[in-house]
Formats: C-alpha cells, sequence, structure tokens
C-alpha cells in the first residue's frame, strides 16, 4: 500500500478526503483496545503479548466481575439500552473507554466466560465483539457460545494465527463507532445485513491472514460480513451480529 | 567461550527436548512471540510456569491428604496446570493431567495419587531440562532461528 508515496495535493479533494480518513483509519487499526479476560496467569501474559505484537492495546483482567467493572456494569444489572439505564451504563464510554474487543476464557472459577458473554451482551456494550476461548473442544460448548452472541470460539492455546481471525471483528466494529466516516457506506453495510451470500472477490484474498491493507477497508467491509457468515456453519439459523 | 560451538550445543538440547516430547510446537510459538522489545519473554514465562506449577503441585497433594477427597477441587487444579503446561508446551505434563482428570472424574483415590507422583515426576524433569537450556542460552547469546 502506498498512500505516503502518492502527491496528495495533485489529487481532486473528495480522493484527499478518502485518503485522509483511509489513514486515520489505519490508526486506528493500530490502536484498537481488547479487555482479555482469563483466570491463569500464564495464560494472560501469553495472551498479552499476542495482542501487542498484533499492535493492539491490552487491557488484561483476571475474573469476570472484573472485567464487569471495568466496563462499568459491575452495579448495572440491567444495561438495556432503555432511556433510563443508558444513561449510566454509556457514563463509562463517554469518558472516552474504548473497547473494541472482548476476549475471555470459558472456563473461569466465579462467573465463567459464557456468563460474561450474556452479561456484555445485555448491555449497552453488546456491539462490543466478545471471542471466547478455551482449553477444551466441546462442540456444545462452541455452539453454546456462538449462540449466545460470540463472534468466534478459539481453542487455547492460542497462536500468531488465530490474531487473523480477531482482526476481521475489530474491522468489522468499526463500522459502529465510526459517525463521521462516509455515511453511504454504513448505510451500504446495512443493505446487506440480509445479503449473506454475495461474491466479492475480495473474498479470496481476505481468507486466510488477512492483509493489512487499509486501502481496501472500504471495500472489505462488504466482504468481511458477508465471508464471516460463510465461516461459520455452525451459525446457521442464528442472527450475525453485525 | 566458542560461542558456534555453544550454539550447536544449544539446537541439539533443543531439538531433544521436541523429540523426546518434553516440549512440543506450542513452546516454539512462545520463542516467535520474543522480540528486541521484550528479550525475556521466554524466561519470564517458562519462570511463572514453574511459580504456578509449583502452588498447583502443593495444593493437589494437600488435596489428597484430605480424610475425604474433594474431587471437584483436586480436579480444578490439575485442570490448571493441564492449561497452563499447554500454554508453554510443557506436552508430557499435559499428558499425565489428561490421565488425572480421568481418574478424579472416576473418583479413584490411588489412580489420583498416582498420577500426582507422575506428573511431579514430569514436571522436574521438564524444569531441569528447561533450566538447562537456559544456562546454555545465557552462556551462549540468542537461540539461532
Amino acid at each position: 500500500m502506498e498512500l505516503k508515496s502518492d502527491n496528495i495535493q495533485d489529487r481532486p479533494e473528495q480522493q484527499q478526503q478518502q485518503m485522509q480518513q483511509q489513514q486515520q483509519e489505519q490508526q486506528e487499526q493500530q490502536h484498537f483496545h481488547v479487555l482479555a479476560v482469563d483466570d491463569s496467569v500464564i495464560d494472560r501474559k501469553l495472551l498479552e503479548k499476542l495482542l501487542k505484537v498484533s499492535s493492539y492495546q491490552v487491557t488484561c483482567v483476571d475474573s469476570g466481575d472484573k472485567a464487569l467493572e471495568y466496563l462499568g456494569l459491575l452495579n448495572n444489572l440491567d444495561c438495556h439500552s432503555t432511556s433510563s439505564s443508558s444513561s449510566c451504563s454509556q457514563s463509562s464510554q463517554q469518558e472516552g473507554l474504548k473497547v473494541n474487543l472482548i476476549m475471555t476464557d470459558f472456563c473461569m472459577p466465579g462467573m465463567s466466560g459464557y456468563d460474561l458473554l450474556k452479561r456484555v451482551k445485555g448491555s449497552s456494550w453488546k456491539d462490543v465483539p466478545v471471542v471466547v476461548m478455551s482449553s477444551e473442544n466441546v462442540p456444545s460448548r462452541i455452539s453454546m457460545c456462538l449462540e449466545g452472541g460470540a463472534e468466534e470460539f478459539l481453542l487455547k492455546p492460542l497462536q500468531l494465527s488465530d490474531l487473523d481471525k480477531i482482526q476481521a471483528y475489530l474491522v468489522k466494529s468499526l463500522d459502529h463507532s465510526c459517525t463521521n466516516m462516509d455515511k453511504d457506506l454504513i448505510g451500504d453495510n446495512n443493505d446487506n445485513d440480509d445479503n449473506s451470500n454475495n461474491n466479492y472477490s475480495e473474498d479470496s484474498n481476505n481468507d486466510n491472514g488477512n492483509s493489512n491493507n487499509s486501502n481496501n477497508n472500504f471495500s472489505k467491509r462488504k466482504a468481511i460480513s458477508s465471508e464471516a457468515t460463510e465461516r461459520r456453519p455452525k451459525m446457521k439459523g442464528v442472527a450475525v451480529i453485525v | 567461550m566458542d560461542v558456534v560451538k555453544l550454539q550447536k550445543q544449544l539446537v541439539d538440547y533443543r531439538a531433544s527436548l521436541y523429540h523426546e516430547a518434553f516440549l512440543d510446537e506450542q513452546f516454539t510459538q512462545l520463542q516467535e512471540l520474543q522480540d528486541e522489545n521484550n528479550p525475556d519473554f521466554v524466561v519470564e514465562v517458562v519462570s511463572l510456569f514453574f511459580e504456578d506449577s509449583e502452588r498447583l503441585l502443593n495444593e493437589l497433594a494437600k488435596a489428597l491428604e484430605q480424610q475425604s477427597i474433594d474431587f471437584k477441587r483436586v480436579d480444578a487444579h490439575v485442570h490448571q496446570l493441564k492449561g497452563s503446561s499447554s500454554s508453554i508446551g510443557a506436552q508430557r505434563v499435559q499428558k499425565v493431567c489428561i490421565t488425572f482428570r480421568n481418574y478424579c472424574e472416576e473418583q479413584n483415590v490411588e489412580g489420583c495419587l498416582k498420577c500426582l507422583q507422575q506428573v511431579k515426576h514430569e514436571y522436574s524433569l521438564v524444569k531441569t531440562k528447561l533450566e538447562t537450556m537456559f544456562k546454555i542460552l545465557a552462556a551462549g547469546g540468542s537461540i539461532p532461528m
């Protein structure tokens, strides 16, 4: 990707704006903030390193309760986006707390990763993608988590290649946080929600090892929402959170 | 200090650890995560593993000494040990943990005690091996990848 080598001044204004937006996105991409939840000190250290190596910001906590506390959800049992409770649960968001992804272990003493998942999905943080991890490959557990709203279920021990899958969800979540960006594109994405069978040429490129190519970000958004559905056959009949 | 000799010694030693299944590819992953910003990453993670394992082994010994054994508690500890050994690639320790958990499920005291001895043994073996490897590392510098 050679944005910087182009002569920006020579390009028409609209393109300039687009390029600036792309550059901004690139920077934001590098500062995605992940909340990692795991009771094992070794797994926390590993996960933190994996995420940092992939240029994400990381906050690690050792329990579901601590995660809820961090998200400002501990004292608010019902954090649905109704008018009364939305103000208190959004206050932590208004303070500038940004969480782009939550990664949680499944088996934890006290609150399990699944419990945490349900709490998050029932709160004002429901649009934040949640990834569940486990050392055990139990199909019923996996479907339970996916049906509970988890984006992905990863088997431990995690490897760098698993982080590629995560990147897809983070780019997707950028759709929800952008307000000033090209609204036409957001409109397009909404139209695509029902259109899970779109085949874009970018799909094959995006399959494994997503390139960090922000150039394709705008077109990548569409490809990823359809790709995400295709990649998870177990999600039949379950609404994909886009 | 003949660095080349040391490096060869290191490579050979490390290869033997994989060959004898003390370590598996997860350990390689750890090494791949290490970089100039964090040159002690592997040593740090492994040290955490040592501390954590020793704590768990003590807890296991205590739990199995009880008059009335709480197998759920024993299982929880073994589960943790299995997880951490898997995370650093200590394959033989992990394997014993799997058997150990089966005995917990069956509430088989003898089986559990046997496994405890086995897991202690495997743990001390891999600990010695890793410590030796770190010594060679310290003497010779970096691991040629």
